[in-house]
């Protein structure tokens, strides 16, 4: 583990040398301002009524980094939009600005298109450290867990309810 | 990381060697068609091999015979060359064709193992002989002693040796199970002459040997002593690296962990935190136990799950911790 850390230390080192801005403090790595900011003020922190049939959730978790991150989606079911988002993520600071951004992003969209978000655009958008990849990799899970959840609970919902309509004729 | 393997009815081990390059074969090769190809990190030696072919051996075939074979491909700059018995008679191998012995030495660098595998009946707990044959840099005195800290013909510190794994370097068993007492009298014991203040009026280059297997020794030390880093490094040994595992979507377990992180955020009195966190440390000991039984079987890979969950444990602890 010490070895992936100093690994992570020196690929840090390496790409302070090259000089991204903001991201380093007198050799020493600082979090990015926008980091900072959605650390801070974290962005549509909250739950969702899990068993609300308009909302789907993602659980996903990190163990190497202890991390374990919530995202929430509330979806228009006519038109397939993600009407509301929110998060609960405990974490890295990264983790939890990934989150944010995450939430911030996929709400007002429709799902294939909050799908096709990659972690390489939150990282990007965070400046995010090579060692901190994968807390953003965390994020695009989340939401990718949170649409299937969804998913998932229409198409059951649906077969339940074919299921329950010629009892409901007979009665 | 899956072996792919068929059946064979013999084991018998035989050793071929040629400058750097060793291979382990099995005797009955005819109904062995398909190779078996898995890479491991350093500091590993056959014993790991076995056990993690064991284990996926089980998985792959319970009721295959008995047979293993493996090709060593070895490389590495130093001239040491450590030398490693194992008889596989020792190895557990439950078959009585498998009388004979192999040896093969160990390098550093990356270890590929190629080779053809048939199965392996049940348990299979590894026993090794290591002998080392190493030559001091100083004197040029030829020593079999491993790990080889010091020349006992003229007492100059050794360098590190990186083959040398932490259980060999505290001369313990490499097993789950360790007695905290006797990790801690040998890693005083070596402290008392790897510590580098006692070589300051040495040669500079043993003072960088004594620091460095003097900091050896203590990394030794910590990773063996936590129960969760001992799991985890042999874990690695075993070539499971769970540090680059992924993202986990278990959802039980992440469900207990959200409400756990979510009360101790919520936790205003201090006797809420403490109750919290001795329920947390229960888990880790039922964790503890689990791992005992999972390293015992040799099924290293059930072994992934308790430790993800050990750490997550472990990190509500230190939150705690930081509140408290």
């Amino acid at each position: 583990m010490l070895a992936h850390f100093a690994k992570g230390i020196a690929r840090a080192a390496s790409s302070a040398g090259q000089g991204s801005r903001g991201a380093v403090v007198f050799g020493q790595r600082a979090y990015h301002e926008k980091v900072v900011d959605h650390y801070d003020n974290p962005r549509n922190v909250g739950s969702f009524d899990k068993n609300d049939p308009n909302v789907g959730t993602g659980l996903v978790g990190a163990p190497a980094c202890g991390d374990v991150m919530k995202l929430q989606i509330k979806v228009d079911e006519k038109t397939g939009d993600i009407i509301d988002a929110c998060f609960k993520t405990f974490g890295c600071g990264s983790a939890i600005a990934s989150s944010s951004v995450a939430s911030e992003w996929i709400k007002g969209r429709p799902m294939d298109e909050a799908v096709s978000i990659k972690n390489s655009d939150i990282a990007k958008h965070l400046s995010l450290p090579p060692v901190k990849l994968h807390c953003s990799m965390l994020a695009e899970d989340a939401i990718k867990a949170a649409i299937k959840d969804y998913k998932a609970k229409r198409a059951k919902a649906g077969t339940e309810a074919s299921q329950s309509e010629p009892v409901a004729a007979t009665a | 990381m899956r072996w792919l393997g068929s059946k064979s009815s013999t084991l018998r081990c035989a050793l071929q060697s040629h400058l750097r390059f060793y291979e382990l074969v099995s005797g009955d090769f005819s109904s062995v068609n398909e190779p078996i190809v898995r890479s491991f990190t350093p500091n590993l030696d056959f014993g790991v091999v076995a056990q993690s072919l064991a284990h996926d051996l089980q998985e792959f075939d319970r009721s295959a015979a008995t047979a293993t074979a493996g090709s060593f491909f070895l490389g590495r700059e130093s001239d040491r060359t450590a030398k490693c018995v194992v008889t596989s008679g020792r190895m557990g191998l439950e078959s009585s064709s498998s009388g004979g012995s192999c040896s093969h030495d160990l390098a550093g660098g990356r270890v590929r193992v190629l080779g053809r595998v048939a199965g392996l009946k049940r348990r299979f707990s590894s026993t090794i002989a290591k002998r080392v044959e190493a030559k001091c840099w100083s004197c040029e005195e030829l020593s079999t002693a491993n790990p080889f800290f010091i020349c006992s013909s003229c007492k100059a510190i050794q360098p590190l040796d990186q083959d040398v794994d932490f259980f060999q370097l505290l001369s313990v068993d490499r097993r789950y199970v360790q007695d905290l007492k006797v990790l801690e009298r040998k890693y005083k014991q070596l402290q008392k002459f790897l510590h580098p203040d006692l070589s300051s009026r040495k040669s500079k280059r043993e003072q960088v040997y004594a620091a460095d297997q003097s900091a050896q020794v203590i990394k030794a030390y910590y990773t063996l002593l936590d129960p969760l880093s001992r799991a985890q490094y042999m874990l690695r040994l075993g070539g499971v690296n769970i540090d680059e595992e992924g993202t986990i979507h278990d959802p039980a377990l992440l469900m207990e962990i959200m409400e756990l992180r979510e009360e101790v955020e919520e936790a205003t009195d201090a006797d809420k935190l403490v109750k919290i966190k001795e329920q947390n440390k229960n888990k880790m000991l039922q964790c503890e136990n689990a791992l005992k039984e999972v390293f015992q079987s040799g099924r290293i890979m059930h072994a992934v799950p308790l430790v993800q969950r050990m750490a997550y444990y472990r990190k509500i602890i230190e939150e705690i911790t930081r509140k408290q």
